[in-house]
């Protein structure tokens, strides 16, 4: 499972890196039509926000497992193993029930998005329940990638030994 | 339920998150969502929780974020650094503590072309720390040094801090990034005035006599130094295109950052083949790095829009300011007390946080007593650079005690003091002459 879970994360996260360099291309090429023609690409200004919306989200659980996320040990590190532990439990029930609550939330909203086709405002009215519906599963991976750190330290609590991170 | 109480009890809250090591961004949006649910209510917080990933991200203007992180990524994996630290070793071999200045200024240039500190401090700390050791320099000096010249990469422009801030307060982000220059040179001027005082006094025994032997035929060969160059070269156009298209109006900042990226790009692509990894496999790395740090920045910024709805929804923000502007104390003083704020924070949690904790509070209050809203983005920048540097959080100093051997955390912080009594003396200069933030801006508007 952790495997899995593990290359789904990567998997979104290449799609991530690959929605970041178009919106970088995008960017560009708007900047040469715009010097040769003086004209901006229609569409682009709407585009943009779309795609980054995807790339945020779906590159959580991969931030989460190579642990970008910004975090302080300041207190957990002056802890021995199970106590130690025993926090981590508490602080990842209490985070993954948000973000959990936030997947339920946020899928309903994609689903009401995809349900009245859902556009951007403006001329060109382009569709954004693709990037609505990237909103639930960016954050349902991150609810698993913090679902296995919460098991690893349950194994801990329960006196076995803790699993080598590899990424 | 009062605000207040909900204000404390969700402070309490993300203070328990944090000390259970949970990611910052989950523990501002756990905050923000407990104190929504105590005043507003479940219907209230469910709307906020289904809105703010998406409005938190699709802003046009946030393009601008992944374009810096992408560009300063692709030239970190480049291998300009190293080069750069040679070249800035060679200038300043004659100068009494030679190779902690030739740190600072290939800190500086790295700056130029990425918006964070901790590329900067793990590449120079690798490359510079046993070097200095070699010549003399005590370890805490030589790891003060790294710490301390990794700090400008937050500030130099293109700033990832500084363009958060902006987005935050809706500042002019191209202003924001021209005002990072002179304090930024300021800092790296006052930062080798430092270390050339220390040398001299003996703090670290720098020992620049064997500094030419040291450098091996290495130096003197000609295609090192073409390489050298060619380094140099890479920085100085990407800093052009992206600088000099901001403040000629030729770009915004988001094309600025698009056009930086495509140049880091193509320097890859020149130097990829050199690299450890290869080009492929650099490239591969840089584009997964770029997507990590990215989800990591606008988590911040999903979790600090829950936690900003939150204070927006009890008129925190307002109240605050009301009841400074009524106190009957000096406009200096209420900044003094903000800044003390920022310094204690700075010690505790990174910068981006810090912006998304105190910006909603601390910008109109600062900008209602008549002081520039940029001047004070900079300023803040400058106490979050401190903040790097001092415990028990300095992230700049456990950095370099993570990737050099033998450097121990407490050597790190007491050879970062010096640099911290720097700072302090640049933020001085800052508050008495705003001008030098404010100058570049607004030549440019002009």
């Amino acid at each position: 499972m952790r495997r899995a879970i593990h290359t789904l994360s990567a998997t979104f996260a290449a799609v991530a890196a690959i929605g970041i360099v178009v919106l970088m291309g995008i960017t560009v090429a708007d900047v040469i039509r715009r010097a040769l023609t003086d004209k901006s690409i229609q569409g682009g200004i709407e585009l943009a926000p779309l795609i980054l919306v995807g790339a945020v989200l779906l590159g959580l659980g991969y931030a989460e497992q190579t642990r970008t996320n910004v975090r302080t040990s300041l207190v957990t590190s002056r802890l021995a193993a199970r106590p130690r532990a025993a926090v981590r439990c508490v602080g990842f029930v209490v985070v993954i029930g948000l973000v959990l609550w936030m997947v339920w939330e946020t899928a309903d909203r994609a689903r009401s998005a995809v349900e009245i086709g859902e556009v951007t405002p403006g001329f060109v009215g382009l569709p954004a329940w693709p990037a609505r519906v990237a909103i639930p599963i960016g954050l349902g991976v991150l609810a698993l990638e913090l679902l296995l750190q919460l098991l690893d330290e349950l194994r801990v609590l329960a006196g076995r030994e803790p699993v080598e991170r590899t990424a | 339920m009062s605000v207040s109480v909900a204000l404390i009890i969700a402070l309490v809250v993300f203070g328990a998150l944090l000390a259970a090591e949970m990611p910052v961004a989950l523990a501002l949006a756990v905050a923000g969502a407990t104190g929504l649910l105590l005043i507003d209510g479940v219907e209230q917080t469910a709307a906020t929780l289904a809105s703010a990933p998406f409005e938190a991200t699709s802003g046009y203007s946030l393009v601008v974020i992944p374009m810096f992180i992408l560009m300063g990524v692709l030239i970190a994996n480049a291998g300009v650094l190293s080069d750069l630290f040679s070249l800035a070793n060679r200038l300043t071999r004659r100068i009494p503590g030679g190779l902690g200045v030739a740190t600072v200024m290939s800190a500086a240039g790295f700056a130029a072309v990425t918006g964070s500190s901790a590329a900067a401090v793990a590449t120079l700390g690798r490359l510079c720390v046993g070097e200095m050791r070699k010549h003399g320099y005590s370890v805490r000096l030589a790891a003060g040094i790294v710490a301390a010249s990794g700090t400008l990469g937050i500030l130099i422009p293109p700033s990832i801090v500084l363009v958060i801030y902006g987005v935050l307060t809706t500042e002019s982000i191209g202003a924001l990034l021209l005002a990072g220059v002179v304090p930024g040179i300021l800092t790296a001027v006052v930062y080798i005035i430092t270390i050339v005082t220390l040398v001299r006094i003996g703090y670290g025994r720098a020992d620049d006599a064997v500094r030419v032997e040291a450098a091996g035929p290495a130096d003197t060969a000609s295609t090192a130094r073409l390489r050298e160059y060619e380094s140099a070269f890479y920085i100085l156009i990407v800093f052009v295109v992206v600088l000099g298209g901001i403040y000629g109006g030729i770009f915004t900042e988001t094309e600025a950052g698009a056009m930086g990226a495509l140049c880091a790009l193509v320097i890859l692509f020149i130097r990829g083949s050199r690299t450890e990894l290869g080009l492929w496999r650099s490239l591969a790395a840089a584009l997964r790095e770029s997507a990590a740090v990215t989800s990591m920045i606008f988590a911040l910024l999903i979790g600090g829009s829950v936690f900003t709805l939150f204070l927006v929804s009890g008129r925190l923000p307002n109240d605050l300011t009301d009841w400074v502007i009524g106190l009957d104390v000096s406009s200096h003083v209420v900044l003094l007390i903000f800044l003390l704020v920022l310094l204690v924070l700075g010690a505790l949690i990174d910068g981006v946080s810090i912006l998304l904790l105190t910006v909603p509070l601390a910008y109109p209050v600062i900008t209602e007593l008549g002081f520039s809203g940029i001047w004070f983005g900079v300023i803040m920048v400058k106490m979050i650079e401190i903040g790097l540097l001092t415990p028990p959080f300095g992230i700049n100093v456990y950095l370099v005690a993570g990737v050099v051997k033998g450097v121990r955390v407490e050597d790190a912080f007491r050879g970062a003091f010096p640099f911290v009594v720097a700072e302090i003396c640049v933020v001085t200069i800052l508050i008495a002459f705003p001008e030098l933030v404010t100058w570049l801006p607004d030549l440019a508007r002009d």
